[in-house]
């Protein structure tokens, strides 16, 4: 399964408002009206300032917090907040909240990925541990499955928790910030193994990230998020050759910012266009 | 292994004690051989009852800290920080030293309501600052908030406790205090009656939750995207707490170190986090540390019993802080 199979859609919004809706107070809204969606195989990079409001549109997106307005869908079926559960088996999310428990093994961090399957004493029907092994191999972690979580490094531990996602066994996996810990050989390896993911599989992928240039590298679409709630979407060659990056990334700097903003992209776009 | 000595230790329980009972007394009357009556008696209505209030006691309160210290990811957390005991204290305070307000001795007016007036008071308080929590956390979206409060209603409570101390008489606040250092010895076969089917009830309940307490323990974000819903088994999790906490605190006083510790002797002889495995592992040292500590209570070469509070926390932090010690591993925190 590659980009060929890639025209099902897996999400999509329609008119969605997001936010935080205070009690007796108007809500402060980061974004409105957004028209979303994920196609099947797709790999979005989600980029944008600190604050322009990146992590509450995962977080709503992954039913993790209700929109103020408007309805969001994974393969045709409503997500509601307060259903942990049946979104659980919809889509599968990785977060970069510290995980600190000692003596947790790999193997039992990854079969956790299978609880919203499991019956309430976490007894696994059919092919469990087949399951996990398997997406530890293709996290490229095999033979890593009885070593302890709390001692491997920033980026085995954002693998381990990949394949927790994997063994959720969903259309769309969304990542919070994947490379937000790790150095530059670890960032390009995630990066490298979520399109490797999604074109294996058909997975889709949307992943928030800070690093334009691998993100640019590795997404078929880019969301670009804008303080204001302005919300452009295209493919990165699309998005290049227009003035999307500079706009979204140096309203709110000065004018000194604006020029090292502006050389920044200029570098960017010749390295990229240039291929 | 630790069902062998929990065993031991249920025997020994059974065997050592004020008066000393020859092996082959012992188990004439354990057996129901005839025998010496009073040998018989002092088996089957005194140590028997109380090793079973041991099991539970230690059982119940070493899961109810287990709980917590999972629930609040805080290894200081124990099944006394949202304060529960606390209102069982003052329920027993109320009872003791504000009825001797009304004429008459302290002690009298307790003996003649007996122990099971003071069990009352003390479910009492507990229950009330139970559901006092619970309507807290049902509005409140994080368990650090909940703890927090949970520890004020703690110290509320208390200051509230030390006041009655204050005005009291000096007779009552010895029977209060007598009372706080925790007593498994005065329960008898009655009271096990009602103590036992909730102490049983409660450990089911916490060996059902190893999926959301595995979950939680990865920390709350994480547990709900794996579909598990936080808000309910916070609650569910907290009323097992309270009803394990309060019955045992209510019959035996509020013993401490016990449910704070064990969770983690557990670990450290497991050597696993995973609840599956854990939860039973936690029950059995909580019930073998309490047959342990009641043994020694009895001080086997003398007449003394030594008030359970005092062993457990005097032999038994040694030996946790050893265990600790001992299993040191991990990637240690940069700031620990």
């Amino acid at each position: 399964m590659s980009k060929s199979g890639a025209n099902i859609a897996i999400l999509e919004s329609i008119d969605l408002t997001i936010g935080y809706a205070h009690q007796g107070r108007p809500p402060l809204i980061l974004a409105s009206h957004l028209r979303l969606n994920i196609e099947s195989g797709q790999v979005i990079g989600l980029l944008g300032p600190n604050g322009s409001g990146k992590s509450t549109l995962l977080r709503t997106l992954a039913g993790l917090q209700p929109p103020i307005s408007g309805s969001i869908t994974i393969q045709g079926q409503p997500i509601k907040s307060n259903q942990v559960r049946q979104t659980a088996r919809m889509l599968s999310v990785v977060l970069t909240d510290r995980i600190d428990v000692r003596n947790l093994t790999v193997y039992q961090l990854v079969s956790m990925g299978r609880y919203p399957f499991t019956d309430w004493l976490g007894r696994e029907e059919d092919h469990g541990p087949e399951r996990i092994l398997t997406a530890l191999h293709q996290v490229r972690l095999a033979g890593y499955a009885n070593r302890f979580f709390n001692e491997l490094s920033d980026g085995e531990q954002q693998r381990v928790l990949l394949a927790k996602a994997l063994v959720q066994d969903t259309a769309l996996i969304i990542l919070d910030e994947p490379t937000a810990h790790l150095d530059l050989p670890n960032r390009i390896s995630i990066m490298r193994l979520l399109r490797t993911l999604a074109d294996e599989t058909g997975k889709s992928i949307l992943f928030s990230s800070h690093d334009l240039d691998l993100a640019v590298h590795t997404a078929d679409h880019l969301w670009l998020l804008q303080n204001g709630g302005k919300l452009i979407q295209g493919s990165p060659r699309e998005l290049m050759t227009g003035n999307a990056f500079e706009d979204t990334f140096r309203i709110g700097t000065d004018d000194l910012d604006q020029d090292i903003v502006t050389d920044y992209f200029r570098t960017l776009k010749k390295s990229n266009i240039a291929k | 292994m630790l069902t062998g000595i929990l065993v031991l230790a249920f025997f020994g329980d059974l065997v050592f004690g004020s008066i000393r009972l020859s092996s082959k007394d012992f188990f004439d009357a354990l057996l129901g051989r005839p025998g010496d009556q009073n040998i018989s008696y002092i088996v089957w209505s005194l140590r028997l009852p109380k090793a079973i209030t041991a099991i539970l006691a230690g059982s119940g309160l070493a899961l109810c800290g287990l709980m917590m210290q999972t629930l609040f990811r805080n290894p200081l957390a124990g099944p006394f920080v949202l304060g529960i005991s606390s209102g069982a204290s003052l329920g027993v305070a109320l009872l003791v030293m504000a009825s001797s307000w009304f004429g008459g001795h302290a002690m009298v007016q307790v003996f003649s309501y007996g122990h099971l007036g003071m069990v009352l008071a003390a479910m009492a308080g507990a229950l009330i600052v139970m559901f006092l929590v619970i309507w807290v956390s049902v509005r409140v979206a994080d368990s650090v908030s909940i703890l927090i409060i949970g520890m004020m209603f703690g110290s509320a409570t208390g200051a509230i406790v030390s006041l009655l101390q204050y005005f009291s008489d000096p007779d009552a606040v010895k029977s209060f205090l007598v009372w706080t250092f925790g007593d498994i010895s005065a329960v008898t076969a009655e009271h096990l009656k009602l103590l036992a089917p909730i102490v049983i009830a409660g450990l089911l309940a916490g060996l059902m939750l190893k999926k959301p307490l595995n979950a939680l323990m990865l920390g709350e974000n994480h547990a709900r995207v794996i579909g598990v819903n936080v808000k309910r088994f916070r609650i569910i999790i907290i009323i097992v707490t309270g009803l394990l906490t309060g019955a045992i605190t209510a019959f035996t006083g509020p013993i401490a170190f016990v449910g704070l510790a064990v969770p983690h002797l557990a670990r450290a002889i497991l050597k696993s986090s995973d609840h599956k495995a854990l939860t039973p592992a936690t029950l059995m040292c909580g019930a073998i540390i309490m047959l342990i500590c009641d043994i020694l209570a009895q001080l086997p070469a003398s007449n003394q019993v030594l008030p359970i509070n005092t062993v457990t926390a005097i032999f038994g932090a040694p030996v946790v802080i050893w265990v600790i010690l001992r299993n040191r591993r991990g990637r240690t925190p940069f700031v620990s």
